[in-house]
């Protein structure tokens, strides 16, 4: 193929990007890593369990996920410390037992409740947000065979929106680098 | 990966001989001051000392039962250290007899005029009796002992069978290390009582030897940390950690740091909440008269520090990095155990004396120095473990995970 060709293939506008997919995770960790070597950002890769040091194979930077839930702690624990005191001091100060208003020891099984449940909250919704959940709809629905990603199918996916995306030449690597079935798709 | 490198016995045999002339000398000093002091003073000083360094022994104790019954590869590379470290136990048992020989002057349910005029400390007085203290010490330091002789024996056992028995030492090993642990936290549990709680023999309190035992634990694992960073920087290992073994050393550091707070803070917690006047003493003598300071040092430093700096995964990753908040750990145990220790015997008035620190010394030079006598004997790291090969496989990038070794 001319390289003439392959760049209309590339701004044809429908196409989402190319789907590889791999034997297993091992041979999918590898592909990555290879891809992300030869300058690929736009990756993207899919299996139906976790797999260890996909994060790095691919190239993705560190989530920003642990800072939602450090937010979200604090907010909980100092939300929740300060509440109380504002109840025992100022909105309804009560005398327990002769001890001081602000009895802080009190308050601590409080504060590490309330730091724990919002950052419960802020992982499950954090991870939402950042995710694009909810969707109804993802272009990757249209590779062939990818309903497989949620049972036994290792897939990798470089988007066309990639600087270096060529889809003849991603798909010959891809093909090298061991993968079973290398498809385009489209959006 | 087998054989002690020359550098490392060198090393190792400069440092020995290094901690035990401090040690020795250390020591000797201490005991010059039962001249220039008073022997109480000494004694209070020794058994703070004794305590601390008692309990590195009794954390390790604890870990090399534990990595036995769970496996893991962090369990194989800190194996021998804490191996070497629970059999100094017996020898610890030596180090105890100026305790017992000063125990009039140290537990005052031992004074005859106490016993007769406090009810609570009479009625304890078939517990707390100078000869069933004595047998009851020399029974932990016995069963500490075969305990340590047990998994040791069967180590040195397992170095000389061939890799191909490994399992069978894994299970063997996995059967000693399941009761010992049991063993263990029943041997502490009294042991602290005796030694450290009966100072105030009107007080109790269950969670007071566990929130030890954990500080322990937590003080080893900062401990392991900072001797493999040692070890590893200056060439001395004989292999790299991978970066994500460390990172398990860090998580349980963190761990343990969220678990000693929630324990120590309970205990206060239901003391506080309770209010009743045979509890609340403890701490009141201890958050009060210039004793709070060590208190709010400890809600600040054994908790919030170490809590937010080890929150972050690449302060966990990074060695240098965590082998310092492992330094901070470790110092703040030390004041710790001298907060549980140290205001039963000055009431009344923030206390410290020079004897603290050259009982300190004494004791950790000989420690240190009997420790390295054990990691002389073996490699260390087990070569006929059955965690090597997943280690090797690691090292060598096979696997999942992220295997790169660590940077210094």
């Amino acid at each position: 193929m001319s390289k003439a060709l392959s760049k209309t293939a590339t701004q044809s506008p429908g196409t989402y990007g190319i789907m590889a997919e791999f034997a297993d995770s091992s041979a999918l960790i590898h592909a990555a890593s290879h891809i992300r070597d030869a300058g690929y950002t736009k990756v993207e890769a899919f299996t139906p369990i976790p797999v260890h040091g996909l994060d790095e194979a691919i190239g993705h930077k560190a989530s920003r996920l642990p800072w939602l839930v450090l937010a979200g702690g604090l907010t909980g624990s100092i939300g929740l410390f300060g509440f109380m005191t504002w109840v025992n001091l100022v909105d309804y100060p009560m005398n327990i037992g002769g001890r001081p208003h602000f009895s802080w020891p009190a308050f601590v099984p409080i504060t590490f409740e309330g730091m724990v449940l919002f950052s419960a909250f802020a992982a499950v919704f954090g991870l939402f947000l950042i995710c694009g959940f909810p969707s109804h709809y993802h272009p990757v629905f249209n590779a062939p065979g990818f309903e497989r990603a949620s049972t036994d199918g290792f897939f990798l996916c470089i988007e066309s929106s990639d600087p270096l995306y060529d889809a003849a030449k991603a798909k010959s690597t891809l093909i090298g680098l061991g993968a079973h079935a290398v498809n385009e798709f489209s959006e | 990966m087998a054989e002690q490198t020359d550098q490392l016995r060198t090393t190792f045999d400069n440092l020995q001989k290094r901690a035990y002339i401090v040690g020795g000398a250390a020591l000797a000093l201490t005991v010059v001051g039962i001249a220039v002091s008073s022997t109480s003073q000494v004694l209070q000083s020794y058994l703070f000392a004794f305590l601390f360094f008692f309990g590195l022994s009794a954390g390790s104790m604890f870990l090399l039962t534990l990595q036995h019954i769970t496996s893991g590869v962090w369990g194989l590379i800190i194996r021998r250290f804490v191996e070497a470290a629970a059999l100094v136990i017996p020898w610890m048992g030596i180090l105890f007899i100026p305790i017992l020989l000063g125990i009039t002057v140290l537990y005052e349910w031992t004074d005859p005029v106490r016993i007769a005029e406090e009810h609570a400390i009479s009625a304890k007085v078939h517990f707390l009796n100078i000869p069933f203290f004595i047998i009851r010490a020399v029974l932990y330091f016995v069963a500490w002992g075969l305990l340590a002789r047990r998994l040791r024996s069967l180590s040195i056992q397992q170095e000389n069978a061939p890799m191909s028995e490994t399992e069978t030492f894994r299970d063997k090993l996995a059967n000693v290390g399941g009761p010992g642990l049991v063993a263990h936290v029943m041997l502490w549990t009294f042991a602290a009582t005796d030694w450290g709680m009966s100072l105030e023999p009107l007080w109790f309190s269950s969670m007071y030897p566990v929130g030890w035992m954990i500080g322990q634990v937590l003080t080893v694992f900062a401990l392991m940390i900072i001797v493999l960073w040692l070890l590893s920087k200056n060439n001395l290992l004989g292999y790299e950690i991978p970066v994500d073994r460390l990172h398990d050393l860090g998580k349980f550091t963190f761990a343990f740091t969220v678990l000693w707070t929630y324990l120590n803070y309970s205990q206060y917690l239901i003391i506080w909440s309770g209010n009743i006047p045979e509890e609340t003493p403890w701490f009141y003598e201890r958050t009060n008269y210039g004793w709070q300071y060590l208190a709010i040092a400890l809600i600040f430093g054994h908790f919030f520090l170490p809590f937010f700096l080890l929150l972050s995964r690449h302060t966990k990753r990074n060695f240098k990095v965590v082998a310092r908040i492992s330094m901070w750990l470790v110092f703040i145990e030390v004041v710790y155990v001298f907060w549980l220790i140290n205001p039963a015997f000055h009431k009344g008035a923030f206390q410290i004396h020079w004897t603290h620190v050259s009982a300190f010394i004494g004791i950790g030079g000989l420690w240190v120095a009997m420790v390295i006598r054990y990691l002389k004997q073996l490699p260390i790291l087990p070569p006929h473990d059955h965690r090597i090969p997943e280690l090797e496989a690691q090292l060598a990038g096979h696997g999942h995970g992220n295997h790169a070794p660590v940077n210094h």
